[in-house]
């Protein structure tokens, strides 16, 4: 008896019961037990585990029935309801549709807990990250005939929970006032409107404890501590007072620095990169500098995986500490392949020729970082991400380079109304990704009662390989400004251009520009200015231009970041019959505050001269007058300029400033992005002596520059960043006008932006 | 039960209404209406035949992504499905059809790739196998030229090492493909651009003795 035989337990058969939803076959397929094997109590007790983590079962369990041949195993599951459908309650903050975006539990999914703790998650970070700290989301299954539930999510919101007061406790050296300017949050007051930082938010208390640290590192106190720090609830419950218990210590010197370890690529220059020097207060946020430039130089020999170690001797009694920065190169990186992905519409070259990383070079940080900032500066994606993998051998990577396109044609048509042109149609395709070869392409068209309009451009910003732009345009004008001039005009001109990139922001653009104007007199009755008679007939210009632009702007259209700067000069007489040069400035700048609502200063400046030589007068449609959008707002199309004594009618001046600033803020109670209201001052004038000869008369209009000449005019308006470009409407007063310039205070623009 | 009957007949009612739509060719909104269908009826025999449906449904109405996605979760589900290798083709499919030129982003034609060979190793009897190695030609084709496209850009830019990189990763996992001539021809250039004159004339050997009628065994003569 005691030698019994081994008990046979193949497993002969597996059934599984209580499975509705979810089919046999799935089940199966999940089991590591399979028929004709033994059976395995490890292995039953692990696919006793794996079912229940496929979130299908609130409970399974196997039993087994002995035959003489082995086992016929049954799998016993209990399904978790399905979900027939999904309601809401009490959410005002967010809509239903949004938040049944989020949810893992939807009609047709089953009712786990698993599921059930993971939307409580997100509702939970969702409400808690706009300050709702009340709030309290419950779910209310109720069971139908068929074993399916019926989900009712029961969202109790509460209110927004503000902070009153928050108090420092053990401060000495720095007073309240400092300390609540350094950390992230803060006291309802005034100032709140600008940004939400009153508004309790658990990470933003987690983080001021490290904005605390920080500071006091900066200022040398190395032995500082946050003792503690309390949030309570005030009596009534609605706000949070905050408390930091603060333990300062002493203020350190440093004695002395020094690098060690792995001196790449020399001792000399990380010696250079060093921020911290001996002598001075230690200052954490330099030496955090210093980590991360010592860290981004040994990257750039090619250690993708550097790390650098400050090693601190602290001398307590002399208040005293000595740095040595530690180096470990670790393995140089070679980047194998560089994959490029996401570009369904622009070609790999296109991306390829921004990344300035190259395939079985070594691993460069440094040129990874600029070649991130240029792929999204080309205006060809939204997004752009990077990511090193090992590769196939050791010390090999394979660097991933995944952009998020973003759609780059566009088609915009308006009607605008100006109160010489009535009513103007103006039309616009653009697209700046032609064939997913990057090229830029434009085509715009104006058609009012003055101006008819149609020019047309393109670009190639890599034309000769290495980033040189060329571009070619066309474009046809008529113009006939019936109402202040007796004269018609139209304009035939082709272009050719050719750009360089200096260095990211600065870059250097060459064009030649041949036109043909035609001047005719509209009504030979009426007496026409002697300026206008002197440009009769056909006129071509051939002009070479040089322009050197530094553009650091943000993004092209509602800009709050940066400058673009340019400098013009250009010189008529290659080709054509008129001859005179000119030189302009042009300055814009940006600046912003705040961070929920932000404010936008924008102050520009302009400046041009032009001049005729070889005794040649500028020409009449060259010279300065001003008015309107993107000139001086509250003055009409030349209604201010040099005027003909005897027609009064506008000849331009030769020279011309302008200032103005414009100050962009969100409009209160009214959330939809891309809605901003400006308010705005401008300012600027035109001068100089205009010549002109008829039949050997000449006749001259000469007016000095004089402050007492300089036009005023502030106003408002408002913005709106619409899918077919920026509308917007302003009224502008002048505040300083001079006898003969033309007024207008509306105006309706659309397709630029201020 | 009775209650199962009245369910059985309303779900038999709702598939077949569903199916009208996706023949007169509303898939999208037969797709839409099929989503609730599963959510009504899960515990119907009708639920997988439902499901597959919406597959074709969201497929014709070119919601590749959707397909795709669908798919994936009813191999997952009924993997012993009698029709499962439909799923593995159309899921196959909804890649191939997001697919992008050689000179675009490769991943869904790898994605495809996969997807298809996997559909071959696990059905290999099935009908829809031999229509998925006919496509798998092309995928490696598109592949094969996105490789050699990459390996020009480098070329061009004088960076023969990334260039040879390129090329050698046509040769050695592209060699059925139509790339492969040219490839080997840019191969030997970017050696002897390297100086390694010996491994260009190889190269060059290769090409003349594989492709004698190739336009490029008739410029790869300066390598030999």
């Amino acid at each position: 008896e005691a030698a019994a035989q081994p008990v046979v337990s193949q497993i002969l058969s597996i059934e599984v019961e209580g499975n509705r939803f979810v089919e046999k076959e799935m089940v199966l397929s999940k089991m590591g037990s399979k028929e004709g094997q033994e059976l395995s109590r490890k292995q039953l007790s692990r696919d006793v585990r794996t079912l229940h983590r496929s979130g299908f079962f609130s409970d399974v369990r196997f039993t087994g029935t002995r035959v003489e041949k082995g086992i016929h195993l049954v799998c016993h599951v209990t399904e978790y309801p399905l979900i027939a459908s999904l309601e809401f309650e009490g959410n005002e903050e967010h809509t239903s549709k949004d938040l049944q975006l989020r949810m893992k539990l939807k009609p047709g999914q089953m009712f786990s807990p698993s599921n059930q703790q993971s939307d409580l998650n997100t509702f939970r970070k969702g409400y808690l990250k706009d300050g709702y700290y009340q709030v309290d989301v419950k779910f209310i299954a109720t069971p139908r005939n068929d074993g399916r539930v019926d989900l009712l999510v029961k969202i109790h919101e509460g209110e927004v929970t503000h902070i009153e007061r928050i108090r420092f406790v053990g401060n000495e050296i720095f007073s309240d006032d400092t300390l609540k300017g350094e950390i992230f949050s803060s006291e309802s007051n005034l100032a709140s409107w600008f940004s939400d930082k009153d508004v309790f938010d658990q990470k933003r208390f987690g983080a001021d404890a490290e904005m605390l640290r920080q500071f006091y590192l900066n200022n040398g106190y190395l032995d500082f501590q946050i003792e503690s720090q309390q949030i309570s609830m005030t009596p009534d419950k609605k706000a949070f007072n905050l408390t930091f218990n603060v333990h300062e210590g002493n203020q350190y010197t440093v004695s002395g620095v020094d690098v060690q370890g792995d001196l790449v690529p020399d001792r000399d220059a990380l010696i250079d990169l060093l921020e911290v020097e001996a002598g001075d207060t230690y200052d954490h946020s330099d030496m955090q500098a210093t980590l991360q430039a010592l860290t981004e130089r040994v990257n750039d020999e090619g250690y993708a995986f550097a790390t650098v170690t400050p090693l601190m001797n602290r001398k307590l009694d002399e208040r005293t500490v000595a740095i040595n920065f530690d180096i470990e190169k670790g393995a140089e990186v070679y980047v194998e392949r560089i994959e490029i992905q996401g570009n369904e519409k622009t070609e790999d070259a296109v991306i390829r020729r921004l990344v300035q990383q190259s395939e079985g070079e070594r691993y460069s940080g440094s040129q990874i970082q600029q070649s991130k900032e240029d792929v999204m500066r080309s205006g060809l994606v939204e997004d752009v991400r990077t990511s090193i993998a090992k590769g196939n051998t050791a010390g090999k990577a394979t660097m991933k380079v995944d952009v998020k396109e973003r759609r780059t044609g566009s088609i915009s048509g308006g009607i605008g109304y100006s109160q010489q042109e009535k009513v103007i149609f103006n039309a616009k395709v653009n697209e700046t990704n032609l064939f997913g070869k990057g090229y830029k392409a434009s085509l715009n068209g104006e058609y009012g009662r003055i101006t008819k309009n149609v020019t047309a451009n393109l670009t190639d910003p890599y034309l000769f390989a290495d980033n040189i732009s060329g571009s070619i345009n066309a474009s046809h004008t008529a113009t006939d400004p019936i109402a202040t001039t007796n004269y018609r005009t139209t304009k035939k001109g082709v272009g050719l251009g050719l750009g360089v990139p200096i260095s990211s922001y600065v870059s250097y653009g060459l064009n030649y520009q041949y036109n043909q104007t035609n001047l005719t007199i509209a009504n030979a009755a009426q007496v026409t200015s002697l300026f206008v008679l002197a440009q009769q007939g056909k006129q071509t210009t051939g002009e070479l231009t040089q322009r050197l632009t530094w553009d650091s702007r943000d993004r092209m259209i509602a800009t709050t970041e940066g400058y673009y700067d340019q400098l013009t000069f250009s010189v008529a007489g290659l080709g054509g019959n008129e001859k005179f040069y000119e030189a302009a400035f042009e300055s814009k700048s940006y600046f912003s505050f705040g961070d929920k609502n932000v404010i936008t200063f924008n102050p520009n400046l302009s400046a041009s001269m032009i001049s005729g030589y070889s005794n040649m007068d500028t020409p009449l449609y060259r010279r300065y007058s001003m008015g309107g959008v993107g000139s001086l707002r509250g003055f009409d199309t030349l209604g201010v300029s040099l005027r003909d004594p005897v027609t009064k009618e506008p000849v331009g001046g030769d020279k011309q400033v302008s200032a103005s600033l414009n100050v962009f803020f969100p409009i209160p109670f009214i959330d939809t992005t891309g809605v901003r209201a400006v308010v705005f001052a401008d300012a600027g004038t035109v001068w100089g002596a205009v010549n002109a000869t008829v039949g050997g008369t000449t006749v001259s209009v000469t007016e000095a520059l004089s402050l007492s000449r300089v036009r005023y005019s502030a106003g408002f308006g408002f913005e709106w960043m619409s899918p077919i470009g920026p509308i917007g409407v302003i009224w502008a007063y002048p505040i300083r006008k001079v006898a003969g310039d033309v007024e207008r205070s509306f105006e309706f623009v659309l397709g630029t932006s201020y | 039960c009775a209650s199962d009957d009245i369910e059985y007949t309303e779900a038999e009612k709702q598939y077949e209404a569903a199916k009208k739509r996706v023949e007169k060719g509303e898939y999208n909104m037969a797709a839409f209406e099929l989503e609730k269908f599963s959510a009504n009826f899960p515990y119907s025999t009708y639920a997988a035949k439902g499901e597959l449906l919406r597959i074709f449904a969201a497929y014709k109405g070119s919601e590749f992504i959707l397909s795709e996605m669908l798919s994936e979760s009813f191999v997952e589900r009924h993997p012993k499905h009698p029709h499962v290798d439909y799923a593995l083709y159309m899921l196959a499919m909804s890649h191939y059809k997001q697919r992008g030129s050689e000179s675009k982003d490769p991943t869904h034609n790898k994605l495809a790739i996969e997807a298809f060979k996997r559909l071959i190793s696990e059905h290999p009897r099935s009908k829809y196998a031999k229509d998925g190695q006919a496509r798998l030609q092309k995928l490696y084709d598109t592949i094969a030229s996105h490789e050699l496209i990459v390996g020009k850009y480098y070329f061009d830019r004088e960076r023969y090492v990334a260039a040879a990189n390129r090329f050698q990763t046509v040769i050695k996992e592209y060699q059925t493909t139509s790339a492969i001539e040219e490839s080997l021809y840019y191969l030997a250039a970017s050696y002897a651009e390297m100086g390694l004159f010996k491994d260009a004339r190889q190269m060059a050997l290769l090409l003349r003795h594989n492709y004698p009628n190739s336009e490029w065994s008739s410029r790869v003569k300066e390598y030999l």
